[in-house]
């Protein structure tokens, strides 16, 4: 009865500042927020509140302010996000997972920039240091967590990082900027648009260089690591009529990453894309997508001798957007095709496995169709549906289901409740890896990769509540999730070694995969930003994560922190200066790399980065940073690599 | 005698069958956003201009369900604007300035209302208010405002006055853009912008207007009441009573245009706001000013 009474009581404490900042708020003020709102979501920018699943925005204004020098730190401090720097053999240094499961290629997390999927279905995940994208050209970070399957397709079952680039929008800008620190951090960049009624285009170049861990050892020795990397990228708008808007993009991306006596691999990514908007009425548009995005990386000898991987992903999709019965129904239906095909004689047919044909392309055709439904029941209830069927070659037959219900019991204030079930298709690797490593004479151990024809798709079900509100005129926000996750046919890497002989020394190490483990993940979080000014907030969010798994596989159960708060702020502190701070803490965490085959036990720590900029004139900024400040060092992933504190500076200048 | 009886009867029946349709307001249909006040405010305008009462439809509680008959909508508000309706029927619109529909929108006639009368009166005004206004700084966001932007742009310089087009894309750039234009103008203007309205960015530019003595012209009256130095606007009435007369345009077969702007400018003063950034009002400004706030 006590409990009863307390939940009440709670409950009226929740909804009683609701109504008192509604009263608060002028009218006049109501109306415009209102206009605001309505015409942000007319261009298909649906509103964190009416989204199914809980969705988080990074502004341009906080990727400004926030110092951040890879895209992957921009979501460190974020509600519900698990963000390590790693040094995965494949030259990937950044791991980025959302509502746990960290580790070096996160299958079950899609990521698109502009809507183009760059997860990579050779390895299932997403190298991140060597995405085409700049963070001078990023407008935006959407980044949904759970399940988003029916409506962006197999492997979005953790949730889906949508990264959005700046239009073309100026009718004549340019920016350039540049930075260094220690440990070799070196940055540059340019940026110029240009920008008429009907066409448009930027284009933009940086280089990134990053010395990163004196001691950082490979499998042979250790030294002083390096990253480099160019990227240039361009994008183009042309409006031939008031409603088509017809958009190309192109990029690429130039890496080379090693210690300082050996160069582990280069990596080069490039894309281009097309994009056709048709507005075919007021509530109706249709848009079509055709894309290629391509890499190839050369990793140079270890264990494993020379690998040689070229990839290509070819996309087309269509959909269809429209509202129908007073706009109270919203439909986007639509169908895609995807082509992947990986090639490496290394990888698929050096020396094959006895008995299994060798095949140095493998290719993954892809097709689906999906539906999403949302309709307004009634004034303060929507519900929302989608459904979508593919068939691939890794995956066979898959279909992915959304239901949810917003209900909004007063302006400012949403709850929903969702169910989502989506599946994670086998990449090509795991699949169809078939090699046999030199062995004796060259190295005492062989080491057999070998593919699964029978792996089935990972399937994952998540039950989800979540509240989202703000308070005191808006200037409080709040933001909390409960979500219960099971995750069945999780794909497990099995790894046999046998002692062939003892003098001299032989063995083979044989590794394959299976679905042999079964997770359940459950969690809660909770974010709340106080804005006192435009330009003036703080933040405070906690995560907690807790998975149990069937095999007890440390990487699973213990791989995740299961604590995680952050608090920070940023604000304009007159004369010109601007300061931001974020602080993160994440408890102890046993996590493993399947590339250095080492797991590592990290104890719980703390990350302070902050950021000071100065203003020196209307178009020029000057600032200094700071990275991991209450650490001289710490690792994150077991790759021996340690960040280090870090300090640079630097100018932006606009024009 | 019975058969006279009848005859009135069946002449009653006649009259009333083919009397004229009883409300010519049969017609139009006004579909607002919702029930705020704003909106309120506009739709008597609306049936003042009109000349007929007609019950609104108020969103989201009220299905726009047209009937037949309807030749004419007035959407108040985006949320209205946004809803499907049929091509054949003409629609107008206020009260939505982050909204203009295209071309390919809709195949019907479409009238767009402004929100404020044409830049060159708003800027007559001003200049009334504020005589020895020589540099001002406008502030706005959506590409829909860009037009009033130039508009303003041009006739400034008739006006002899130099503008600071300031384009933001949040109201989180108040601050910083407030620090470049200081020391540069002797006023600043906040155009309708939806995207730049909110509680915080009207109290950040209160407080740089009160600090630094520099007059703030509000987007609309409701503002001056919250700390903005004067509004030099039309009223939401004003607006849909721009509406009702283009309605009834419409209804009459004499009309084309497709953006229109409200005719009457509206002044709204305060006193004190005006104390605060070192702008004497004139006895006569204060005397043709619409309202005065002490």
């Amino acid at each position: 009865m006590r409990a009863v009474r307390r939940c009440l009581f709670t409950g009226a404490l929740l909804f009683l500042p609701a109504s008192l900042s509604f009263a608060a708020v002028d009218e006049s003020v109501q109306y415009f927020e209102e206009e605001a709102q309505v015409t942000t979501a007319s261009r298909r920018l649906q509103p964190a509140r009416e989204a199914p699943v809980a969705v988080d925005v990074i502004t341009q204004e906080e990727i400004r302010a926030s110092g951040a020098t890879t895209i992957w730190d921009l979501m460190r401090f974020r509600v519900g996000m698990d963000v390590m720097d790693g040094r995965a053999a494949d030259g990937n240094r950044g791991i980025v997972s959302v509502r746990g499961f960290p580790q070096e290629y996160v299958n079950n997390l899609q990521v698109l920039v502009d809507g183009r999927s760059v997860y990579s279905g050779y390895s299932g995940g997403v190298y991140w240091p060597q995405l085409p994208v700049q963070l001078q050209d990023i407008d935006r970070i959407e980044i949904v967590r759970g399940p988003n399957g029916a409506l962006y397709g197999s492997n979005a079952g953790l949730g889906v990082i949508n990264i959005i680039t700046k239009k073309p929008e100026e009718p004549a800008a340019a920016s350039v900027y540049g930075f260094g620190g220690d440990w070799g951090t070196l940055q540059t960049g340019a940026a110029a648009e240009v920008a008429r009624e009907r066409f448009g285009g930027r284009l933009s170049y940086s280089y990134w260089g990053e010395g990163g861990n004196p001691n950082a050892p490979n499998v042979f020795s250790s030294a002083k690591d390096y990253l480099t990397a160019d990227k240039l990228n361009f994008r183009g708008m042309l409006r031939p009529f008031s409603t088509t808007n017809i958009e190309l993009f192109a990029g690429g991306s130039w890496n080379a990453q090693g210690l300082s006596f050996s160069r582990d691999g280069d990596f080069r990514q490039f894309f281009g894309m097309a994009k056709l908007e048709q507005e075919l009425g007021a509530n109706s548009s249709l848009e079509i997508m055709i894309a290629r995005d391509s890499f190839n990386f050369d990793i140079l000898p270890d264990f494993n001798g020379h690998q040689q991987i070229q990839y290509t992903q070819d996309d087309i999709e269509a959909l269809h957007r429209f509202g129908w019965w007073d706009s109270r129904l919203k439909t986007t239906w639509g169908g895609s095709y995807r082509v992947s095909v990986a090639q490496s004689d290394q990888i698929f047919s050096s020396a094959p496995i006895q008995g299994i044909t060798a095949n140095p392309v493998e290719r993954n055709p892809l097709r689906r169709l999906f539906l999403h439904q949302s309709a307004e029941v009634l004034d303060r209830l929507t519900l929302i549906g989608a459904v979508s069927l593919e068939r691939s070659t890794t995956g066979g037959t898959q279909p992915a289901y959304q239901a949810a219900a917003v209900i909004t019991p007063a302006r400012d204030h949403a709850f929903r409740v969702s169910y989502s079930f989506a599946p994670t298709i086998p990449d090509l690797f795991e699949f169809f890896a078939n090699r046999q490593s030199a062995g004796p004479p060259t190295s005492p151990v062989s080491i057999i990769l070998h593919g699964n024809n029978e792996l089935q798709p990972q399937k994952l079900q998540s039950y989800e509540v979540g509240y989202q509100g703000s308070y005191f005129a808006r200037r409080l926000e709040v933001d909390s999730d409960v979500f219960y996750m099971n995750l069945r046919d999780l794909s497990t890497g099995a790894q046999n070694f046998a002692v062939t002989s003892f003098f001299p020394f032989q063995a083979q190490s044989t590794i394959t995969f299976d679905n042999l483990n079964h997770a359940v993940a459950r969690g809660a979080e909770a974010q709340l930003t106080y804005h006192f000014a435009p330009a003036r907030s703080i933040f405070a969010n906690y995560t907690y994560e807790y998975i149990t798994d069937q095999l007890a596989e440390v990487r699973i159960a213990h791989g995740t922190p299961k604590n995680k708060f952050n608090v920070g702020g940023m604000a304009s502190l007159g004369h010109g200066f601007s300061g931001t701070v974020d602080l993160g803490y994440k408890s102890r965490y046993s996590i493993t790399s399947a590339n250095f085959n080492q797991s590592a036990d990290v104890p719980s720590y703390v990350r302070l980065d902050a950021r000071l900029a100065y203003r020196v004139a209307r178009n020029a900024e000057l600032f200094i940073a700071g990275k991991d400040l209450v650490n001289q060092k710490h690792g994150e992933f077991p790759d021996f690599l340690e960040s280090p504190r870090t300090y640079y500076g630097g100018l932006i200048l606009q024009f | 005698m019975r058969f006279a009886r009848y005859i009135r009867a069946l002449y009653l029946i006649l009259i009333l069958w083919t009397a004229p349709e009883p409300a010519f307001s049969q017609d139009v249909e006004a579909v607002l956003s919702s029930g705020l006040g704003p909106y309120q405010a506009a739709f008597d305008g609306f049936v003042e201009g009109f000349g007929s009462h007609l019950s609104p439809i108020v969103l989201p509680k009220d299905s726009p369900h047209l009937s037949p008959e309807t030749r004419v909508v007035v959407a108040f508000g985006a949320k209205a604007v946004l809803r499907s309706y049929p091509q054949n029927v003409s629609l107008v619109y206020c009260m939505a300035p982050g909204v203009r529909l295209g071309v390919g929108s809709r195949r019907g006639l479409f009238v767009e209302i402004q929100m404020l009368p044409q830049a060159k009166q708003v800027l007559a005004k001003i200049k009334e208010i504020q005589p020895g206004l020589k540099r001002l700084a406008i502030f706005w966001s959506s590409k829909e405002m860009k037009d009033y932007a130039e508009q303003i742009r041009q006739n400034a310089l008739e006006s002899s006055i130099a503008v600071l087009s300031e384009r933001l894309d949040t109201p989180d750039e108040f601050p910083d853009r407030l620090r470049n234009v200081y020391g540069k103008i002797d006023a600043f203007w906040l155009l309708p912008d939806p995207p730049l309205v909110n509680g915080q960015s009207l109290s950040v530019l209160k407080e740089f207007s009160w600090l630094n003595h520099i007059p703030f012209y509000a987007p609309t009256a409701g503002f001056v009441e919250q700390g903005a130095t004067a509004s030099v606007s039309s009223s939401f009435r004003e607006i849909g009573r721009t509406a009702g007369s283009v309605a009834r345009q419409i209804l009459s077969g004499k009309f084309d245009r497709e953006i229109v702007y409200p005719e009457t400018v509206e002044i709204v003063l305060s006193v004190s706001a005006g104390q605060h950034t070192g702008l004497t009002l004139a006895p006569e400004i204060l005397k043709h000013a619409d309202r005065v706030l002490p």
